[in-house]
């Protein structure tokens, strides 16, 4: 076998060689670079009464670029996606402008979500940062604790629990009183005895 | 004694017999009402058995609905209410027939009704019972049905209905077992030779019932309470039914109609369940002396009579927004007039309304056999027309269905549902079976009375 490879030509020897790279050495560089994970980190500014977030992202300190950044708000059932799709610049930032009419929570607190997704070399990445950019919600007490129809239990309207009580009392009352009754019978022939 | 002659209340001249005349009546009535307790014919057991294997099959497929969910039954997200809510309905339905043949005509004092009232009050009963059923079978998880009570809210409709159908249950109940007191007596006294189980039965049922003066008075007393009591409750049960579709927006629901036509309809099904069961007991334990040809005549006038009700009801429900053709209101009622469900409306308006009204208006189509094969026609297009009911409008929701597998626009019930309602059906005839095996189907001190004949007197004398 020694001797059938000394006996290969140059030639026949590079396209070996870059066989054996092709096959062997690229797909374990390559898995080496999937495995590098970027970290994002998300940062908030207002210029010019304008919102903005800025996510910079960085691998082993170092800033990446050219890598896509998607923007979301979660909100119930999904998150919102922010501004469009940018790539990272020299500096390994990006910035998207911010709406400033998105709902909030009780504390006009939004959920932001900053995630490359499956990017060649550095996969899935997230991350959820909090800032206080959401509106206020104008919350109409009287929905939820006035008395109404469609209000919870402990808040039926007055005249409906007054109304069937008055009535499911009457017609149990007739009731008991005919089984009562039932058991009167039962006595008068205790009597007869 | 001599005989004297009496007027009743329908205005009919009586002559009482006397009284070793209405002792001998009696006797001879004891023993044609126990004859089919006494003894149950070859015809009578294979009809227990039929029933029961009807019963044991569905007993089956509800352990497969149970076991798979729901998923076994048609039902989907948009037909989520199918056979199943259609048969409760039909069942509320024929449960009114109690409150109208024991308490309306005995208020009103239609003497005829008299041997009637036992036969009404255990259809009453039986419905009421496996309507309670068939509601618990349709809920996807019947183990939750306690958080009904406990978290149940007093604006929603469905507690509403959970609350009528259990009081009249135990009203109607009370209403079936008040009256039979002197006959369970009967039964402890007479049927010495049945097993023991049975004769502790009548001995418990009984509650020492020897008939005296007092006993009397506090019966007929509770009798009459209780009849005043069960008109309301039976039109709210059932109106509070019609509510359950009437509070929610559908085309073809959304009604201000519905409850009044809901209680119509229930009378009309009601009345020709009864005259069904009246044949069938008059032929099956030969009841012909008391279920006489006078009866099945009045009970062919009140038929037409409910029937013209109900029809007034269906020509508002139909033809007021067949007139407007709005919206999704036209799209259901042109599937009803003219679409795929034609043929079951146009048999159900025809064969269960129209002609029965039309023949019986003929006095010899209130002979028995005829008013029978009416009747079964008319309890038939009940029962579809509650299918119409609840089916079609389930599938023409105010928002189009889109976006969803083919077949959650279309409602067919599997073979589970067929079973489980077919059950339910045998278990209604079953219950109305085995009571007439166990107790007199017409009440004897009722029928004497309206023949002017005081068992309570009778026995105060013998006492």
């Amino acid at each position: 076998m020694k001797k059938n490879i000394k006996t290969l030509s140059a030639s026949m020897r590079i396209i070996l060689a870059t066989f054996l790279m092709v096959m062997f050495i690229h797909p374990v560089m390559v898995n080496a670079q999937e495995q590098k994970i970027a970290k994002i980190e998300l940062t908030y500014t207002v210029e010019d009464s304008i919102n903005k977030c800025t996510a910079t992202v960085t691998c082993d300190g170092l800033p990446v670029k050219e890598v896509d950044v998607h923007f979301y708000v979660k909100r119930l059932y999904s998150n919102l996606p922010i501004g469009s799709v940018k790539a990272t610049d020299e500096t390994g930032k990006v910035t998207v402008d911010f709406p400033s009419d998105l709902p909030g929570d009780k504390n006009q607190m939004l959920q932001v979500i900053a995630q490359l997704e499956d990017d060649e070399v550095y996969g899935n990445s997230k991350v959820n940062s909090e800032v206080k950019w959401g509106k206020k919600i104008e919350v109409v007490p009287d929905l939820w604790d006035s008395r109404s129809l469609s209000a919870s239990r402990e808040k039926a309207p007055l005249f409906l629990i007054i109304v069937s009580n008055i009535i499911i009392t009457g017609i149990w009352g007739t009731i008991f009183y005919v089984i009562y009754q039932v058991f009167r019978i039962k006595k008068e022939r205790k009597q007869v005895k | 004694m001599d005989s004297h002659t009496y007027i009743d209340l329908d205005h009919h001249i009586h002559t009482t017999l006397p009284m070793e005349e209405q002792k001998r009546h009696r006797v001879e009535m004891r023993e044609d009402v126990l004859r089919p307790v006494r003894h149950t014919g070859l015809i009578g057991k294979v009809w227990i058995v039929f029933l029961i294997a009807v019963m044991l099959v569905g007993a089956y497929a509800y352990y497969l609905q149970l076991k798979n969910g729901l998923k076994v039954t048609g039902l989907r997200d948009y037909a989520s209410w199918g056979l199943y809510i259609s048969n409760f309905v039909f069942f509320v339905a024929i449960s009114l027939v109690g409150a109208l043949i024991s308490s309306v005509l005995r208020l009103t004092n239609f003497e005829w009704h008299r041997p009637l009232t036992r036969i009404a009050e255990i259809i009453a009963v039986a419905g009421i019972m496996f309507a309670g059923l068939i509601i618990i079978i349709d809920m996807g998880r019947p183990d939750r049905i306690l958080n009904l009570f406990i978290h149940g809210r007093i604006q929603s409709p469905i507690v509403w209905d959970v609350i009528v159908v259990s009081t009249y249950f135990v009203s109607s109940a009370l209403f079936l077992y008040l009256p039979l007191i002197p006959a369970i007596a009967l039964c402890r006294d007479q049927l010495t030779n049945k097993p023991a189980w049975q004769r502790w039965m009548y001995k418990f049922l009984a509650i020492g019932w020897d008939g005296n003066d007092q006993q009397w008075k506090i019966m007929k007393r509770a009798v009459s309470i209780l009849s005043v009591l069960v008109i309301p409750l039976a039109i709210s049960i059932h109106t509070v039914t019609a509510w359950l579709f009437a509070t929610t927006l559908r085309p073809g629901w959304d009604s201000t109609n519905f409850g009044p036509y809901f209680v119509a309809g229930a009378f009309q099904a009601g009345t020709a369940c009864v005259i069904i069961a009246m044949y069938v007991f008059r032929k099956a334990y030969s009841f012909e002396k008391y279920l006489t040809d006078v009866h099945f005549n009045n009970m062919g006038k009140l038929l037409v009579f409910l029937s013209m009700v109900y029809a007034y009801f269906n020509v508002n429900e139909y033809l007021v927004p067949a007139y407007k053709m709005r919206g999704a209101e036209a799209n259901l009622l042109n599937d009803l007039f003219t679409g795929p469900y034609s043929p079951v409306y146009w048999g159900v308006q025809v064969f269960g309304m129209a002609l029965p009204v039309i023949i019986l208006l003929f006095k010899p189509a209130r002979r028995p056999l005829p008013l029978v094969i009416i009747s079964l026609s008319v309890v038939v297009g009940a029962w579809l027309k509650r299918y119409l009911i609840v089916t079609p409008i389930m599938l023409h929701p105010y928002s189009p269905i889109q976006n969803v597998p083919p077949n959650w626009s279309v409602y067919f019930p599997t073979w589970i549902e067929i079973s489980i309602v077919s059950a339910s059906l045998a278990g209604v005839l079953l219950v109305i079976t085995l009571f007439s095996k166990l107790f007199p189907m017409i009440s004897i001190w009722e029928t004497l009375e309206g023949e002017g004949i005081d068992l309570e007197e009778m026995d105060n004398q013998k006492s």
